[in-house]
């Protein structure tokens, strides 16, 4: 490969082939992009489209629309060199010399990881060599592999979103990885194009999705005085674990005994003579500190340059990440609520974290609205993003922000919802009043909150009784418990609720983790009644509303039978109604 | 297996009624179904129980199934206590403390279901009833209906029964008619997908 092919397959980006069709001789000029050379490498992409074209037939019928494949960027090779090649050097020099020392395992290990890198090497080399990717009028096109070929096409049509992500060796090499969102679930992650320019890139995205760079109109950036939430984090403790499991599972994975590490035994002989007081703090200290720091650490990198933009042509857009950068877009008219969580550390803090209810993504994706932040802030962000989705509040124009190709681009809008105004503008139906539930709904929590003790105590006083070292006080921790645990119950009691604002259902549980959800009243497709025995006796139902979005369904939970089915049915009039009598 | 006699039938009309000819429904229950108690689990006092039981063989399904969840344990172990003498007592005592609630459940577990589980598909949607502990009613409108499928599990075939299955773009998971006579449960997937293709899906 020569240097120039390299400089066309970066510069040649689909836009191009859009805008001037090649002639399949090789004299396609390009005008729009000065960076793409007219050249050898160019005759190639001409006869790779015509080929294509011949044997596809996909694009049988669309003259005008023949663009040229694009390949992928040829720094790619670089990356998949350094990725693979530069953690398997030290391993490769050190095999030789360590030979002797080195037991069976260790060597089979140690083999077993080189010939890992080696396969991730040529996998790299195959996809760069057979990677192709175009975007004519009409659609998407993708094409790669040597053995099991894959060829892709997403109509333009249903492209929904566009999304750039880049981890930091990416960066290094100026690589990005594109992901086009169809918002099908049933389509795994939509088409991924992994290493391209990140120039290209962007450009992509503008092609697809008629979109100009600079954001429009920013609902939320992050704060640096934020990042005190990340002390409360709940990672905390399993980050501040983290390091100790890697460091026995390494030692195991090559056969040696922690107790023969030198350093090891001398800190255990160190642990034993201490007081045991002592080393528990010190041992707690340790692992908080390094959990801290990691949460603080992760939160950085995260969440730093987070911002929540509003985009001209009904989208948000989500940029975060300071190592791994990502860029993720959300149609607004795939917003179909917002969930508010707040667990309990984050809450005892006045922070709350905020999620998106969409469709389109997959089972454990989920969009995030806001990292953790103030709670004020978050209820702020709800209501501005709720308010610009509600599609009656939204600008209906939208012809000017078409891109410019020819491309049917329906966007089905949405029927207005009654009531719609009483949201725009206003407080964010996140901070509606709700309606408490029934007293049945306490006590049920209270009886909940009882086990607990009861069992702790049963347990260790029979270890007490069972274990002459075991202090026969200790049956004591159990009612010890019991005061936290009625409060928690107190405070599950008081976190339900539900209630209606405007054309949003809101609904709100939970107690270790509170979660406030506001979901659009136009997007349930369903209701799930559940009943337990228990709830049964107390005349207490569990209210599901089920919707395309988000997690599938969300529940009104512990309400009256009479309260929920009326809810039901002054939430979505007349689906429950036949049914009740 | 008995087929039921009823041919194919216009579904009523397209516009909106609460309820179907009921007995158009319900004479599609089959002649192998016993006539429905009546208030299956009483739901909660204000959801009236959907129109149609299940089929009366379903209980003959519901107890195969849980034989073949129950049984092969139990049997293994009491194999193996038979042929062990030493471990007897081991491999006994483990057997009869799965067989005895296995037992219970096999027994009781059809039973309650079959009192439970109703259904029923008007013009505008599809209502169920499940469970047997922790009872479930459902709701879909027929307009976010997305596909209807029908299926037949081993032991389901061997009693001629058949399920519909009606998914919508929730991923909460499919409403589900197990248990109806097969012949019926062809004949509801057939015109439930007439009648999706009939009402207008809704955007989103």
């Amino acid at each position: 490969m020569s240097r120039d092919e390299y400089a066309a397959g970066a510069g040649t980006t689909a836009a191009a082939g859009v805008a001037e069709a090649a002639d399949g001789t090789g004299n396609a000029r390009n005008t729009e992009h000065a960076v793409a050379a007219e050249n050898a490498g160019h005759a190639e992409h001409a006869v790779a489209a015509e080929s294509a074209e011949n044997s596809g037939g996909t694009d049988a019928g669309d003259e005008g629309s023949r663009a040229r494949w694009s390949r992928l960027d040829p720094r790619l090779l670089r990356f998949t060199l350094a990725r693979s090649l530069g953690p398997a050097a030290p391993v490769a020099t050190t095999l030789p010399f360590a030979r002797d020392g080195l037991g069976l395992q260790a060597a089979v290990t140690l083999g077993v990881i080189l010939v890992v890198f080696a396969a991730i090497a040529v996998a790299g080399l195959v996809r760069y060599a057979t990677t192709r990717y175009r975007v004519t009028a009409e659609r998407v096109e993708f094409r790669s592999g040597l053995v099991f070929r894959r060829r892709r096409s997403v109509p333009r049509d249903r492209v929904r979103s566009v999304d750039l992500e880049a981890d930091p060796l990416r960066r290094f090499f100026g690589l990005a990885t594109v992901t086009i969102g169809t918002g099908r679930t049933d389509d795994g992650k939509g088409l991924v194009i992994d290493g391209v320019s990140r120039a290209a890139a962007r450009l992509l995205r503008v092609e697809l999705l008629g979109r100009t760079d600079p954001a429009d109109s920013v609902i939320a950036e992050l704060r640096p005085a934020w990042i005190r939430y990340a002390l409360l984090s709940s990672w905390s403790l399993l980050i501040g674990l983290a390091p100790f499991g890697v460091f026995f599972r390494v030692l195991d994975a090559f056969g040696v005994d922690p107790a023969e590490v030198g350093f090891l035994g001398y800190l255990w002989s160190r642990v034993t003579a201490t007081d045991p007081f002592v080393v528990t703090a010190v041992a707690v200290a340790i692992v908080l500190s390094i959990g801290l720091s990691g949460a603080l650490l992760l939160y950085v990198e995260s969440w730093w340059n987070f911002r929540l933009t509003r985009e001209p042509d009904r989208a948000f857009s989500i940029r975060r990440g300071l190592l791994t950068t990502r860029s993720v877009t959300l149609e607004e008219r795939r917003l179909y609520g917002v969930e508010l969580a707040e667990p309990l550390p984050l809450r005892w803090g006045g922070g709350a974290r905020l999620k998106a209810v969409a469709t389109g993504l997959g089972e454990d994706e989920s969009v995030v609205l806001l990292p953790p932040a103030p709670r004020a802030e978050a209820h702020r962000v709800a209501g501005a993003v709720l308010a610009a989705a509600t599609p009656a509040a939204a600008p209906v124009e939208k012809a000017s922000t078409e891109p410019p190709v020819e491309a049917p681009a329906p966007t089905p809008v949405e029927p207005p919802v009654e009531a719609v105004g009483e949201v725009s503008g206003k407080a964010s139906p996140t901070l509606a009043p709700l309606a408490a539930h029934p007293r049945a709904a306490l006590r049920r929590r209270v009886v909940r909150a009882l086990w607990p003790p009861m069992v702790v105590s049963a347990v260790l006083g029979g270890l007490a009784a069972w274990l002459s070292w075991v202090p026969g006080l200790l049956w004591l921790a159990g009612p010890a418990l019991l005061p936290a645990a009625l409060l928690l119950a107190l405070d599950a009691y008081r976190n339900l609720g539900h209630g209606l604002h405007g054309p949003y259902l809101v609904t709100r549980y939970g107690t270790a983790r509170r979660r406030t959800v506001a979901l659009r009243r136009t997007s349930i497709i369903g209701w799930t009644v559940g009943r337990s025995p228990f709830q049964r006796r107390a005349g207490l139902i569990t209210l599901a509303a089920t919707t395309a979005a988000g997690g599938g369904s969300y529940e009104v939970v512990d309400v009256s039978v009479a309260e929920g089915l009326a809810f039901a049915e002054e939430s979505v009039p007349g689906l429950l109604a036949p049914f009740v009598r | 297996m008995t087929p039921p006699e009823p041919g194919p039938r216009p579904i009523s009309s397209p516009v909106s009624s609460p309820a179907p000819g009921p007995a158009s429904w319900s004479a599609a229950s089959g002649p192998g179904s016993p006539p429905g108690p009546p208030a299956g689990g009483e739901p909660p006092s204000g959801l009236r129980p959907p129109r149609h039981p299940v089929d009366g063989r379903a209980i003959g399904w519901w107890t195969g199934q849980a034989l073949v969840l129950v049984a092969p344990p139990v049997l293994v172990l009491l194999l193996l206590g038979l042929l062990i003498p030493p471990a007897r007592f081991w491999l006994l005592l483990p057997a009869l403390v799965l067989a005895v609630p296995g037992l219970v459940y096999t027994l009781v577990m059809p039973r309650v279901r079959h009192r439970v589980h109703r259904w029923e598909i008007t013009d505008d949607a599809v209502y169920t009833a499940s469970g047997w502990i922790w009872h479930k009613w459902r709701v879909a409108p027929m307009s976010r209906i997305q596909t209807v499928d029908t299926v037949r599990g081993p032991i389901q075939q061997i009693f001629g029964l058949a399920g519909v299955i009606v998914t919508t773009a929730s991923a909460a998971g499919a409403i589900k008619i197990n248990g109806i006579d097969r012949v019926l449960a062809a004949e509801l997937a057939e015109r439930l997908t007439a009648r999706t293709q009939a009402v207008p899906e809704d955007a989103a």
